[in-house]
């Protein structure tokens, strides 16, 4: 295996980049559908229970031996055979992610910027730089996104401002409960699945020098993309208000196509579709690795390279099993970010319960 | 060798993506940018959609333009298309018209009187999931016909169209006798809100002016009549000869999607005044020391009005705080405001008429078209706890008994370049 180190800005970034990018889909119409005016709240409950994920991966490889990834870590925990399963299910959530990201990002960009380019070549011109990023590693992954992730953040913020100047709905978060209170704090609870992506941190923390940088590593990432997921769809709000806000395709390019100062600024959106493009990228080609990893330490393959391209094709023949855009968004909505976190919480946190029991167990026969 | 291969792998890599190119370009050469579309009812429940076309240069001096800026300029091509909505009339109208047709650079979006008082949900329901429309076009109402509007279309002293509507939409650039804000983000949102009173731009075409028939009446014998206030006319009545035979002053109220009425630019705006969306702008006022004559100030808000409701079960009161200033700068008034108690008696007077023009068209809005203009709702809303019980209020239901409170205050800060009136020398009197 390679196991170049990274440091904890690279970390923080990919971490970031994986997480964040989500922004760019429809992911603040999808809260504002089950939340109405009260989106932002499940989007903060959702950012303060991402913790629990970190917790895990970290309780998960404290207790496997050093230098362990979640994959080996969750093999020597729970056996070849269970770990196996558990495994495989951490590789359908990396790859399903993979897949529908590459799917939804092709329908923006075909709906949007490239009506008349073919959807097949809008999506092979993107797994390709999305191949060769994940081929050259998570070392250089984490140093592009670290060159990246301020970019990103930035442009977000600037167009956030923008679209505030451009049109601001007093009382736009009122009534307080929006749908209703219960249903409002459960799709908190269920939508903690938007942070599901700091899975991540499994492959990652092991390749950190030190242990004493994983904490640093980690809540830099939590804060940063919890930050950005809560204010996306707080500003959103105020913008699109309800019932505008359920309405809207893409809400982050929408944001950006009203940004509009006087006759010299506007039409910025193509200024900020290369960041959101990068973005995109990045997180499909962590995605890919993170898929290819999990399959190559699975079949205790040494290398993760050979993997690759070969997911990369079966990537892209299963993002084009959803039968249109709107089936696309509705598996990542119904499944991915509604069961994503027995995936990124569940699975872990048990994982942790169950080394916990064998080391004390261990402890007590020696 | 190895190198080679690599190069070789890596060719289609870089190329491919840049393929996307070949079926999107945009070659400005052959497309042809929309400006307006406007939209009127089809005899066969239908529309009949106008598009004003930017004239490009060349095709402008083929068509006998004068490049030196000769008033038979043409800078828009105009022409109609009956369709059941806007994609088929662009594809239709695309079989006679060479040039690529295209939305991303169109500026307004015209609704015809007749189907603005019929509705216009149905066509804002198609043109806003259009990917090449913006919401950040302009939507005016006119009077009478969107097409006839369209082909009065005629800049005089302006002949770069774009720049043309930059101006003529920009209320700060006319004097902010339209609403703030009309663009067709402002328009769906507020329509996509119960009970909230959309509101656009008023405009009118004046074929009178274009034929060179509008007269100014001369001199009126009634010498006691009353100087009007000209910001009490609509788009269309204005006293006016020659430029641009378009108006644009006012605005139309929506109730839902039907059309309700018009708002004179006075009272226009008033209603930005109550938003909070006041705009620096000169009004004119009845003169206190003569009924007859009026006085212009040039006013501008303190600071952004308070809005405060209380509701009380189905019992809603709003109460609006206005803080007001300005300058006076146009009175035939013998009477000198610098003076403190003149200066009072001014301002007494202008919060007085400022508070009869508000409470009128509170009335003529809230009162008589059920229609909420100034987004009172969105504070009502927040005064429960989830969106079902807010939906279940029907503030549409409940606009009409609404009751409001008016706390208007007027300062007046400066005087203009002089102090006291101009008087004749023979009437001068020294004590």
């Amino acid at each position: 295996m390679n196991t170049h180190r990274i440091g904890v800005r690279e970390t923080a970034s990919i971490g970031i980049i994986f997480i964040i990018a989500k922004i760019f889909l429809p992911f603040q119409r999808s809260l504002a559908e089950i939340g109405g005016t009260a989106a932002w709240i499940i989007a903060l409950i959702a950012a303060m229970l991402c913790p629990l994920t970190w917790w895990s991966i970290r309780g998960v490889l404290r207790h496997a031996s050093g230098g362990s990834t979640l994959i080996e870590a969750t093999e020597e925990i729970w056996g070849p055979w269970l770990g196996t399963i558990w495994n495989l299910v951490y590789f359908t959530f990396f790859f399903t992610i993979t897949f529908l990201v590459l799917r939804e990002f092709s329908e923006l960009l075909a709906s949007d910027i490239l009506p008349r380019t073919p959807m097949n070549i809008i999506m092979i011109a993107m797994l390709i730089p999305i191949a060769v990023v994940a081929y050259a590693g998570l070392e250089a992954i984490g140093r592009f996104c670290w060159s990246a992730a301020g970019l990103i953040v930035a442009s977000v913020v600037i167009v956030l401002m923008g679209g505030l100047m451009t049109h601001f709905e007093p009382d736009a978060l009122l009534p307080f409960w929006g749908t209703g209170r219960s249903q409002v704090l459960s799709l908190g609870l269920v939508k903690s699945s938007l942070f599901s992506e700091m899975l991540v941190f499994g492959f990652l923390l092991p390749r950190l020098r030190k242990t004493s940088q994983w904490p640093k590593a980690a809540w830099w990432c939590m804060s940063v993309s919890a930050f950005t997921i809560f204010i996306t769809t707080f500003v959103y709000l105020f913008v699109f208000p309800y019932p505008t806000a359920i309405r809207l395709n893409v809400p982050m390019f929408e944001l950006s196509r009203l940004v509009i100062f006087g006759r010299w600024i506007q039409r910025l959106e193509s200024v900020f579709l290369i960041s959101w493009l990068i973005c995109a990228v990045v997180k499909l080609a962590i995605g890919l690795y993170c898929s290819a990893a999990t399959l190559s330490q699975m079949m205790k393959l040494p290398k993760v390279q050979p993997v690759i391209f070969p997911l990369a094709l079966l990537v892209y023949a299963c993002s084009i099993l959803p039968g249109s855009e709107m089936e696309a968004v509705l598996w990542d909505g119904q499944y991915l970010r509604t069961y994503g976190s027995l995936v990124s919480i569940g699975i872990p946190m048990l994982t942790w319960l169950l080394g916990m029991i064998k080391s004390k167990l261990k402890g007590q026969q020696t | 060798m190895r190198r080679f291969l690599r190069a070789m792998l890596a060719l289609p890599m870089v190329g491919l993506p840049l393929l996307s190119g070949c079926w999107d370009r945009l070659d400005p050469e052959n497309m042809a940018f929309i400006m307006a579309v406007g939209v009127d009812p089809g005899p066969s429940s239908n529309f009949i959609y106008t598009f004003a076309v930017a004239m490009p240069k060349s095709s402008n001096a083929a068509a006998g333009g004068d490049s030196s800026g000769g008033s038979q300029e043409q800078i828009v091509d105009v022409f109609s298309q009956e369709a059941s909505n806007l994609t088929a009339a662009l594809m239709a109208s695309q079989s006679y018209v060479a040039r690529r047709l295209t939305l991303i650079h169109s500026k307004v979006f015209v609704l015809g009187e007749s189907l603005a008082r019929k509705g216009v949900m149905p066509v804002l329901g198609e043109v806003v999931r259009n990917d090449e429309f913006r919401r950040t076009v302009n939507v005016i109402t006119t009077k009478g016909r969107a097409d006839t509007f369209i082909h009065s279309i005629k800049p005089t002293m302006e002949k770069d169209i774009n720049l043309w509507f930059e101006l003529e939409l920009d209320p700060h650039n006319i004097g902010a006798v339209t609403p703030h804000h009309s663009r067709f983000h402002d328009f769906i949102v507020d329509m996509e809100q119960p009970g909230t009173g959309a509101t656009t731009i008023l405009s009118a075409a004046r074929p009178d002016i274009e034929r060179g028939k509008a007269r100014i009446a001369d001199e009126d014998s009634d010498k006691k009549a009353s100087q009007p206030i000209e910001g009490d006319q609509y788009a269309g009545t204005l006293h006016r000869s020659g430029e641009t035979p378009i108006d644009f002053f006012g605005s139309a109220v929506y109730r839902g999607e039907r059309m309700v009425g018009f708002l004179t630019a006075y009272e226009t705006i008033m209603m930005n005044m109550l938003r909070g969306e006041f705009e620096k702008t000169t009004l004119e006022f009845r003169d206190p020391s003569d009924e007859k004559l009026t006085l212009s100030i040039i006013m501008s808000a303190q600071k952004k009005p308070d809005m405060d409701i209380k509701r009380n079960k189905d019992e809603i009161e709003v109460s609006f705080k206005v803080r007001m200033e300005g300058d006076l700068i146009g009175s035939f008034s013998k009477l000198d405001y610098t003076l403190p108690q003149n200066q009072k008696k001014l301002e007494t007077s202008v919060e007085e008429q400022l508070r009869d023009r508000t409470s009128k068209i509170l009335d003529k809005t809230m009162h008589q078209w059920s229609t909420d203009c100034f987004h009172i709702g969105n504070h009502v809303r927040a005064t429960f706890p989830t969106l079902q019980d807010w939906y279940a209020f029907k503030w549409r239901d409940h606009i009409k008994e609404t009751k409001y409170r008016l706390d208007i205050r007027f300062q007046m800060r400066r005087h203009g370049d002089q102090v006291g009136p101009a008087v004749e020398g023979d009437k001068m009197n020294l004590k």
